[in-house]
C-alpha cells in the first residue's frame, strides 16, 4: 500500500500514471522521459528548500495532469516518427490524433483515408482481374445509369465492361498515382500540424 | 514558494482574442526554446526559468519537455545526462548546427514579420493615445 505522505512515493505514483499513458512508445523512450521528469521534479522540489510532500506536490501540479502530459509526448513523438519514416500507417495515426483535436485535422484525416483507400481499391481490382476476368472491370449502363469500376457478383443486368484487360494497367497506374498523391498531401499536412499543434494553455 | 505559472491571456482581450493570444504564444515557443539555448547548454528547468525571465511567454511547464523531446528527434537539439552535485542527474540540451541554423532562420523571419506588421499597427496604437 503506497504511503501518501511519502514525497518520493507521490512522485513515483505520478510517474507511473505517465508511464501507463505512454504505453505505446518504445521502452527506451519511456525510460528516458521518466528519468527526465523525475530529475525535473526533484530539482524543482530541491529549489523550494527540500524534497517534502508539499514541494513535490507543487512540482507535480506545475507539470499538469500526467495523462495530458503523456498525450503531448505521444503527439510530438508520433508526428516526428511519421515524418521521419514516411510510413503511411504512422502518418495516418498522427493525422488521426490531429483529427481528435481540430476540424481541420478531421478533414485532412477524411481526405487521407479516402485517398489511400481508393488507391488501394484500384490496386486490389487490378489484382483480382486475372482471377475473375468476367466480374471485374469498368462497368457502364445507360438506363438506369451505372458507371463504376470494381467487381460485381452477379454482373448488373444490361451492364457492359469497357476496359477488358486494359483494366490491369489502368488500375495499377491510377492506384499508384492516387496513393502517391495522397502520401504527398498527408506528409505536407502533417508538417503543417507540427507548427500549429495544439497544446494545453 | 512560487506558485506554478501558466499561460494567461491578456485580460483586456475579449473571448476569441484570448484564443488568438494563446495560439500566438504557443507558436513562439519553439523559437523561444531554441533562442534560450543560443548561449550554451541548459537543462529543462533552466530553460523554463530563462523563458520566464527573458520572455513574456509564461509557459506551462508540462508543454516544454515534450517539445524538447521533439526538437531532439528533429535533430535540432542534442542532449547529454550530467551527474550533478544536487544528487540527481540533469539532462542538458544544446543546439546542433542544424538547430542553430533553424533558430537563425526563424529569428530572421520573426523580426522581418514583426517590423512589417509594426508599421501597419502603429496607427491603431496612436488611436488609443
Amino acid at each position: 500500500m503506497p504511503d501518501a505522505t511519502d514525497p518520493r512515493q507521490t512522485m513515483e505514483l505520478y510517474l507511473l500514471r505517465v508511464r501507463r499513458a505512454l504505453g505505446r512508445l518504445p521502452e527506451g523512450e519511456i525510460v528516458e522521459i521518466l528519468r527526465e521528469l523525475r530529475s525535473h521534479i526533484q530539482e524543482r522540489a530541491d529549489r523550494a528548500g527540500a524534497i517534502t510532500r508539499e514541494s513535490v506536490q507543487v512540482a507535480l501540479e506545475a507539470l499538469g495532469d500526467p495523462v495530458e502530459l503523456a498525450r503531448m509526448y505521444l503527439n510530438e513523438n508520433l508526428v516526428a516518427r511519421a515524418v521521419a519514416s514516411r510510413s503511411p500507417w504512422l502518418i495516418l495515426r498522427a493525422i488521426f490524433r490531429w483529427a481528435c483535436l481540430s476540424a481541420g485535422g478531421f478533414l485532412v484525416f477524411l481526405l487521407a483515408l479516402t485517398g489511400y483507400g481508393t488507391g488501394i481499391a484500384f490496386l486490389f481490382c487490378a489484382a483480382l482481374k486475372p482471377f475473375f476476368p468476367g466480374h471485374v472491370g469498368l462497368w457502364w449502363r445507360r438506363n438506369p445509369i451505372l458507371f463504376d469500376l470494381g467487381a460485381h457478383w452477379p454482373i448488373p443486368a444490361g451492364a457492359r465492361e469497357l476496359l477488358g484487360w486494359w483494366m490491369i494497367p489502368v488500375s495499377v497506374v491510377a492506384g499508384l498515382a492516387l496513393f502517391l498523391l495522397t502520401h504527398r498531401f498527408t506528409l505536407a499536412s502533417i508538417r503543417r500540424f507540427r507548427h500549429f499543434r495544439l497544446m494545453p494553455a | 514558494m512560487a506558485a506554478p505559472r501558466t499561460t494567461v491571456p491578456d485580460a483586456t482581450l475579449p473571448g476569441p482574442m484570448d484564443k488568438w493570444e494563446v495560439q500566438l504564444r504557443k507558436g513562439c515557443l519553439e523559437l523561444a526554446i531554441l533562442a534560450s539555448l543560443q548561449a550554451g547548454k541548459l537543462y529543462g528547468l533552466e530553460i523554463l526559468r530563462r523563458l520566464e525571465r527573458d520572455s513574456d511567454l509564461l509557459v506551462a511547464e508540462g508543454t516544454v519537455y515534450p517539445l524538447l523531446s521533439r526538437l531532439k528527434a528533429d535533430g535540432l537539439l542534442d542532449s547529454q545526462w550530467v551527474e550533478a552535485d544536487a544528487g540527481h542527474p540533469r539532462k542538458y540540451y544544446r543546439l546542433t548546427p542544424a538547430g542553430r541554423r533553424r533558430a537563425r532562420a526563424m529569428a530572421r523571419v520573426w523580426c522581418r514579420f514583426s517590423a512589417s506588421l509594426g508599421e501597419l499597427l502603429e496607427p491603431l496604437l496612436k488611436e488609443e493615445l
